[in-house]
């Protein structure tokens, strides 16, 4: 009898960390990441709330994680709230219009017609144009959407595409 | 469909006036209402007690006025809420609201003691006028921080605590309110918003985190960083009780947004009372009546959660009005600084369009911070202008170099007829330029002359009672209507009112604004017209009626059933009991 319980837990465990390292691939709602996401995240100099209503992220095919989320940045100087906005995790190197950016932690923002990338020092690591999708229906604070093989972070109606490299 | 939608008629209806591109001052043809500061005459010498450091948000969100004609005899009086500091609170003190009857010769009076509505909390933040029992006397419902007040009113110019026995305290931080008979029963239930979890035993510290800076600055905490608060749905039981039916209505706001302005409308116009909450810093809800007297949030695809690019905005007060004469009442939202006040165009069935930039009414509001807002037809030209009081939040940032500043003027958008607006702020008299720390705004013909006045309530000072001195020589109509026996204030009725070409709608609506009450009377402009071809109302019982050419320039009473009829047959008798 022991033996048959002992069996069926080490049976169920093996189901539950196989169902884990399946769970599906691609896009990812706050829904999915507000288990993940931490309540707040540190940049320059002070740490500030994450919004999980406004997040979203991908889950690659080997079950790694990009996930991004707006922050209440209201509390920074204007200099830094003006081009921090939201944060970014990533598992993988992924490449963001191209340009690459390593695995890590990180601030960014859509200033203009442009999206930066910076580390939690607050200097910036990657700058590239933005698009602006005029026909996006409903636009929300932040989003993410599958595009072809790729995908688009969304800010509103302005975005970018990346993908793991 | 009760009420037949009419086409966009714009420009083509009126004598062509002179247009200027949106958002610009208005062409000096126009003739721009005047506003003037009549306080010091008006007798009013009401003064808000909050902290001027505020540092703490429960000092800065206070602030509704409320135009209720008490007494029925058809003149507007006007109650000003009031708050304490949190100092004050800690040490056991309340703050006096005020009173004040209409003496209908431009003067008014402190009634408040006789009333007894002096002190309903320590903080009062705004509230909303209905007649709770249908004895036909305006009950007076005041938010407080706490736990919110009923007040029945006597029908002899006292008024009486009822809240216990109805069970409309809340408890928590409430701020908007607002009457309507959602289920149509004939009693008017109350829905009413919270904004933040705030406890004057755990006070969140002035610049301890970083969601108490501002810029840099040290400042009063929240919303942002605090917890949320939900809102409350209550029923009207039709004997003098409520029950909280927030939660299987669906609209208990489960996500804790931070809520404030709030007001019901039938949007689609199908005879439904749908509500529309406006919360600071997080999405806004507009929540669909199903037509089984529950709800469905449908703000991110009706387009009025968040502005067009899908940003969240600080959203304060809330207007609603028919500005196009499409039939569709559309939604003007006042925001935060740095944001822009949204104008949502209702394309119908639940479908918006922020229209703010090409309408003309962004722009000029970025550097405040906007509070009380209406729709209303200044100038009585027969179409729908907006008004948009302001002040901003935290004084603090009068330290800094550069930006915005804490007292702030008012902002006035003119309707130029095709679907914009132009921007007559300083052209309206000095009054409406004189900075201040504005909050709640209340609208209506206060002194019976066919012009729509304006009563702000400001922190740091008095409040200003701004009579509109005219402009236009437009022609108007004012309607105050009444059912028998149920709602008897008739709120949720919605009138169409055609005069030659013009043709406009107007609900009668409880709440509004930024925690205000503006006058449950409905005023038509009329411009060139002398006399009103047809009045369609729905009575909020569904009945719907007709009343056929209207002579200008007149205030009329209608009850239900029985069309015009003298005011005293509207009026309540004096000796009778309330229900």
């Amino acid at each position: 009898m022991t033996r048959r319980l002992a069996f069926l837990l080490f049976a169920l465990t093996l189901l539950a960390a196989s169902q884990s390292k399946s769970a599906p691939a691609g896009v990812l709602g706050p829904q999915d990441v507000k288990d993940i996401l931490p309540a707040s995240v540190f940049f320059q100099g002070q740490s500030a709330p994450v919004q999980m209503r406004n997040s979203g992220g991908v889950r690659t095919a080997q079950g790694k994680l990009i996930l991004a989320a707006l922050v209440d940045t209201s509390g920074y100087a204007s200099n830094v709230a003006e081009k921090y906005q939201a944060y970014l995790l990533t598992e993988v190197e992924i490449k963001i219009e191209g340009k690459a950016l390593p695995p890590g932690a990180y601030g960014f923002g859509f200033v203009g017609d442009k999206f930066n990338v910076m580390d939690i020092g607050g200097h910036e690591l990657l700058n590239v144009s933005a698009h602006m999708d005029a026909e996006l229906h409903r636009p929300v604070p932040l989003r993410v959407a599958q595009s072809g093989s790729a995908y688009r972070l969304y800010f509103g109606k302005k975005f970018v595409e990346f993908a793991p490299a | 469909m009760l009420l037949l939608l009419f086409p966009l008629h714009l420009r083509s209806q009126q004598a062509a006036a002179p247009v200027v591109k949106a958002g610009q001052p208005c062409p000096a043809a126009m003739k721009v209402p005047q506003f003037v500061d009549v306080t010091a005459q008006s007798g009013i010498r009401f003064h808000h007690d909050s902290a001027p450091e505020k540092k703490y948000i429960v000092e800065s969100m206070s602030g509704g006025v409320l135009l209720i004609d008490y007494d029925r005899d058809g003149w507007p009086d006007i109650y000003f809420t009031n708050a304490t500091s949190v100092e004050g609170a800690l040490a056991g003190k309340t703050a006096r609201g005020a009173l004040y009857h209409n003496n209908h010769d431009g003067t008014f009076t402190d009634v408040t003691e006789k009333a007894g509505v002096a002190t309903p909390c320590a903080f009062a933040m705004g509230g909303a006028v209905g007649d709770y029992n249908n004895d036909g006397w305006p009950d007076l419902y005041i938010t407080c921080l706490g736990g919110n007040v009923l007040y029945r009113n006597n029908g002899d110019g006292t008024f009486t605590d009822v809240t216990r026995q109805a069970g409309v305290a809340d408890g928590r931080w409430s701020t908007g309110a607002a009457f309507a008979d959602y289920d149509h029963d004939g009693n008017l239930d109350l829905m009413v918003t919270n904004y933040v979890d705030f406890h004057l035993t755990d006070l969140p510290e002035f610049g301890s985190k970083p969601t108490c800076k501002f810029r840099g600055l040290s400042v009063q905490c929240g919303p942002r960083g605090l917890k949320g608060a939900g809102d409350s749905l209550f029923h009207n039981n039709g004997d003098g009780t409520f029950t909280d039916v927030s939660k299987q209505a669906g609209v208990s706001d489960p996500s804790g947004f931070y809520g404030l302005g709030v007001a019901w409308s039938d949007f689609d116009r199908r005879g439904a009372q749908d509500i529309y909450v406006a919360n600071d810093s997080v999405p806004n809800y507009l929540y669909r009546e199903n037509k089984n007297f529950t709800f469905t949030d449908v703000g991110l695809e009706s387009g009025t959660a968040v502005s067009g690019d899908g940003l969240e905005q600080g959203s304060m007060g809330v207007a609603i009005g028919d500005y196009l004469h499409t039939g569709y009442p559309a939604i003007f939202i006042t925001n935060f600084a740095d944001e822009y006040n949204t104008l949502y165009k209702n394309n119908g069935h639940y479908q918006f369009e922020d229209v703010s930039y090409q309408a003309g009414v962004a722009l000029a509001s970025v550097p405040y911070v906007g509070w009380g807002t209406a729709f209303a037809d200044f100038d009585n030209d027969g179409w729908l202008d907006l008004f948009v009081a302001n002040g901003h939040v935290y004084p603090q940032i009068d330290t800094l170099p550069s930006g915005a500043r804490y007292r702030q003027p008012k902002l006035l958008h003119m309707n130029q007829h095709d679907g914009t607006f132009c921007d007559a702020s300083a052209q309206a008299g000095a009054a409406l330029m004189e900075p201040r720390v504005s909050r709640g705004a209340a609208f209506g013909d206060l002194f019976n002359d066919g012009h729509i006045d304006v009563v702000v309530e400001d922190l740091d000072g008095g409040p200003m009672v701004l009579r509109n001195t005219g402009g236009s020589a437009g022609h108007w109509i004012s309607l105050e209507l009444s059912s028998p026996s149920k709602n008897r204030l008739a709120i949720g009725a919605l009138v169409k009112a055609t005069a030659g070409k013009l043709v406009q709608t107007e609900e009668v609506r409880s709440g509004g604004s930024y925690l205000s009450q503006n006058d449950l009377r409905v005023h038509f402009g009329l411009g060139t017209a002398q006399k009103v071809d047809e009045i369609e109302i729905r009575w909020p019982s569904g009945r719907v009626e007709k009343i056929a050419g209207l002579k200008a320039d007149a205030f009329y009473a209608i009850l239900e059933g029985s069309g015009v009829v003298p005011l005293k047959r509207i009026q309540p008798a004096p000796d009778q009991p309330p229900r």
